[in-house]
């Protein structure tokens, strides 16, 4: 039969970049891991934080408790005096980085792993598309993930202080607040997203990626605590990476007190930029390394 | 030995996967047909003792085929391609041998015998992993034979085989067949089947829809056309004196080639001989062309409740 | 006879596929880490290098630091995890499960030589690496060594069972056990009052507190945390085990896997 004859016809229409294709990948990626009930559950887990500080920015705000406790819920919030800093949404993002991680090792065997163990690549890159479009999608796919258990609930949780003032002034006050849960949030995204692609990619399955990924965000962030103990050098805390992250977020703006800590800030920035350069130039080798037929 | 499905009924939630199904397979060869989704696959996986039934029950002789008894005297080869890919298909055979409880000895002998039917022995020191769409399907069918049982599950074995291949297999069966197992092929390749096939199986929408010989099975669909390619001379003499016949419906001439469709073969071969008598016609050429498994299944699957 | 042949053989399949699986190599990695730090951190006493005055402080150091902080809330769930969940979680993943399912071997069976193709691999990891920690720890380490053993060992009976049983219920096994061990150990744990009895770590850390207190590890603050006695959190964890095998077995030989095919 007469290819015609099937009733084939070309494309007339005038195709649009590839890399445009990397929004239908993340869409596709995001809809397999909300298509998970392990998905669900994990969310769950990382509510109860999200919760805890919503009833307690609800208490604070709107059940007179005597000064002192206030100031004690405020502490433990990460809040630092009677008014809301950046710091408290960001220490709210900070300990949520158990459940990202947790989430993470799971996204990324899912969505990186079994491109690579059940051989879906060859889906992907027999497109009109390349590496690089393949690499953009997961990246913000995963990042996508990551800002829902992260930058969302810390934005939330701000436009609720601000909702539980008597004005809106402050919202136009604290107006930093948003930018720097923004700024944080996308360092970690960045990060993170690169780091789990990469290491999904070479590891595949999912428990030595959750070995790898706890030992990276968990063990090396007990042994650097322990470490900076007893007057143990601030130094040691580079080792951890998400107090590295957080320095980055803070260096966009400039909230040090000594220069010690601007310098640590730096060296944070040098490390995470040579380490996520490093694991983008292995994930580039590795989605290469894939045999294609031409 | 039998293989047994007696009002078998199996939900997955609120789906249907089979529906009161009730047959005796076995011995000899036994198609399985049916179109996705139809439950062939639920079938399988019922007889190989995966999935227990809802209801109704099925036995593998008298043990219920959810018993470890039973899996002793039964082979699967499943369609999925998932096997331990760092081993050797050699490795891989020998192990799932040593799970039957032989000795390391025999189990060894059973093996090399295996990959010996299935034509593997020579190329099964290749690592799983690196091994074709066909090895793979040959090292599968070979852990399944490899403890002569009285039942074999064969769910698309030739699938990816190239044709001297599946002609192997093919005979492979029948010698299996031959001594007294009972063999349940899943396969869409029907054209190859149906030759193999003592009987076969159709189903959809979980439901047993015909069971029987090819041509037992044609029979029950009296009431469905059936094509007949006849090619005589002088043809158009002989296309208007088929018309005439009361069992005929339509004949369409292209060149020497008569297409005749009937409703009822059986009475109309008879009429065709003493018409072929009759008329001195020259008939070169007779041959059905629907009675195969293909075109009963489709006539069946429409009629389907 | 047969039947044990068999079991033996799925046994050793098991056992080999875990010791060459690339777990095995991503476990080794913080396990070394945990080993530098030790070397780094050094619970040496009495000399000018040393942080302690004495093998008391220095005790109760390793012992705060490295047993409860590291080995006991990551190392050891961690290495249980890495096989645990992967013996049968593996082959579920793999899909491979299928070719075990058909053969002639009770499920049950299948169930126990998992685990014990799982046991001396992780018992091996833990206990051996905790021996190696000791001896880089020096004379507190020697200390700590036989009187943390038990609580050890315990656990890690505790945490391979239970993460049998996650294998053999939820599809996702290593991210439920990661979730479980990280999450809901460190969160339920670390929470004021009783609900930290439903946790592991909570009765090996009864089991160390009791253990340590005669070498001067001093008791954890009550308004935190109460601990029960050695003997009873020792035969918690073993019920918590034998708990856990037996619903491990109920839900294996019942459970249909749909997923294989």
């Amino acid at each position: 039969m007469g290819i015609d004859n099937a009733h084939y016809y070309g494309w007339e229409g005038r195709l649009q970049s590839p890399w445009r294709s990397s929004l239908a990948i993340v869409r596709v990626a995001l809809l397999q891991v909300f298509r998970r009930k392990s998905y669900w559950v994990v969310l769950a887990l990382g509510l109860l934080q999200f919760l805890m500080f919503w009833g307690l920015i609800y208490a604070i705000k709107q059940v007179n408790f005597p000064q002192q406790v206030q100031d004690e819920i405020l502490e433990f919030m990460g809040f630092e005096g009677a008014g809301a800093t950046e710091n408290g949404y960001v220490t709210f993002m900070q300990q949520q980085s158990v459940i990202v991680m947790i989430l993470l090792a799971f996204a990324g065997s899912l969505l990186v792993g079994a491109d690579f163990r059940m051989g879906s690549l060859p889906f992907y890159l027999s497109r009109r598309i390349d590496r690089r479009h393949y690499i953009l999608g997961k990246l913000l796919a995963i990042s996508t993930v990551v800002a829902l258990m992260t930058v969302l609930p810390a934005i939330l949780l701000f436009l609720e202080y601000g909702f539980l003032t008597a004005s809106l002034d402050y919202w136009v006050d604290h107006w930093r607040i948003p930018v720097s849960v923004l700024v944080y949030g996308a360092v970690i995204c960045t990060v993170l997203s690169i780091l789990i692609v990469c290491v999904s990619a070479y590891l595949q399955r999912v428990a030595p990626i959750a070995i790898t990924w706890s030992s990276i965000f968990v063990l090396l962030a007990s042994m650097s605590r322990l470490l900076r103990r007893d007057g143990g050098s601030m130094y040691w805390g580079l080792v951890d990476p998400w107090r590295n992250m957080r320095y980055i977020g803070r260096l966009c703006f400039g909230t040090f007190e000594t220069n010690e800590e601007l310098n640590f800030a730096l060296w944070a920035l040098a490390i995470m930029t040579v380490v996520c350069g490093v694991a983008l130039a292995l994930l580039v080798r590795r989605v290469r390394a894939v045999e294609i037929v031409e | 030995m039998q293989l047994a499905f007696d009002n078998v009924t199996k939900l997955y939630g609120p789906v249907i996967g089979v529906n009161d199904i009730s047959c005796r397979i076995g011995p000899g060869i036994t198609g399985l047909f049916g179109a996705n989704g139809a439950g062939k696959s639920t079938m399988m996986k019922l007889a190989s003792g995966q999935l227990r039934p809802t209801s109704g029950r099925v036995t593998v002789g008298q043990r219920s085929a959810w018993s470890s008894a039973a899996k002793r005297t039964l082979g699967f080869s499943p369609e999925i391609n998932s096997f331990y890919e760092e081993m050797t298909g050699r490795d891989f055979v020998y192990a799932m041998t040593r799970l039957y409880g032989y000795s390391a000895a025999e189990a060894r002998e059973r093996t090399e015998d295996a990959l010996d039917e299935v034509g593997m022995r020579d190329r099964a020191e290749r690592h799983i992993a690196g091994c074709s769409h066909g090895m793979r399907q040959r090292i599968k069918l070979a852990q399944a034979l490899v403890h002569d049982p009285a039942v074999l599950l064969l769910d698309e074995p030739t699938s990816g085989i190239d044709p001297g291949g599946r002609k192997h297999i093919g005979d492979l069966l029948v010698g299996w067949a031959s001594r007294g197992k009972t063999i349940l092929i899943s396969s869409h390749i029907l054209a190859e089947v149906e030759h193999l096939a003592d009987s076969i199986l159709m189903i959809a929408r979980g439901r047993i829809i015909a069971s029987g010989t090819i041509a037992e099975v044609r029979e029950l669909i009296e009431d469905q056309p059936f094509t007949v390619e006849v090619v005589a001379e002088p043809p158009r003499q002989m296309a208007a004196a088929l018309v005439n016949l009361d069992v005929v419906q339509s004949v369409e001439i292209r060149g020497d080639v008569l297409t005749v469709r009937t409703r009822n073969p059986a009475q109309f071969y008879g009429q065709l001989s003493d018409l072929v008598i009759d008329g001195g016609y020259d008939v070169r050429r007779l041959a059905p062309l629907d009675s195969g498994a293909d075109a009963v299944f489709g006539y069946l699957e429409q009629g389907a409740p | 006879m047969k039947l044990l042949r068999a079991c033996g053989t799925l046994m050793m399949l098991s056992f080999r596929r875990l010791l060459w699986s690339t777990s095995t190599l991503m476990v080794a990695f913080p396990l070394i880490g945990s080993g530098l730090f030790l070397l780094r951190r050094r619970y040496t006493y009495g000399d000018e290098n040393s942080r302690y005055f004495d093998v008391y402080s220095a005790f109760t150091a390793f012992s705060e630091e490295f047993v409860l902080a590291l080995f006991v809330s990551f190392l050891l769930p961690i290495c249980a995890l890495a096989y645990a969940t992967m013996s049968i979680g593996g082959d579920r993943e793999d899909r491979t499960l299928l070719f075990l399912l058909v053969r002639p071997l009770p499920r049950t069976l299948i169930v126990v030589s998992k685990l014990l193709a799982t046991l001396p691999l992780v018992v091996g990891l833990v206990v051996g690496s905790f021996w190696v920690y000791c001896k880089l720890a020096g004379e507190v380490g020697a200390i700590a060594y036989p009187i943390y053993l038990p609580a050890v060992l315990y656990m890690t009976l505790a945490y391979v069972s239970l993460f049998h049983l996650f294998a053999v219920t939820f599809r996702h096994s290593t991210i439920v056990a990661l979730a479980y061990s990280l999450f809901m150990e460190i969160f339920i744990g670390n929470m004021p009052g009783i609900v930290k009895r439903v946790t592991v770590t909570f009765f090996g850390k009864s089991m160390i507190f009791e253990m340590g207190a005669e070498h001067g590890l001093p008791e954890p603050d009550p308004e935190w945390f109460v601990p029960v006695t050695a003997p009873g959190a020792g035969q918690t964890l073993v019920a918590i085990c034998i708990g856990a095998l037996v619903l491990t077995l109920w839900v294996f030989s019942r459970r249909e896997y749909r997923d294989l095919t």
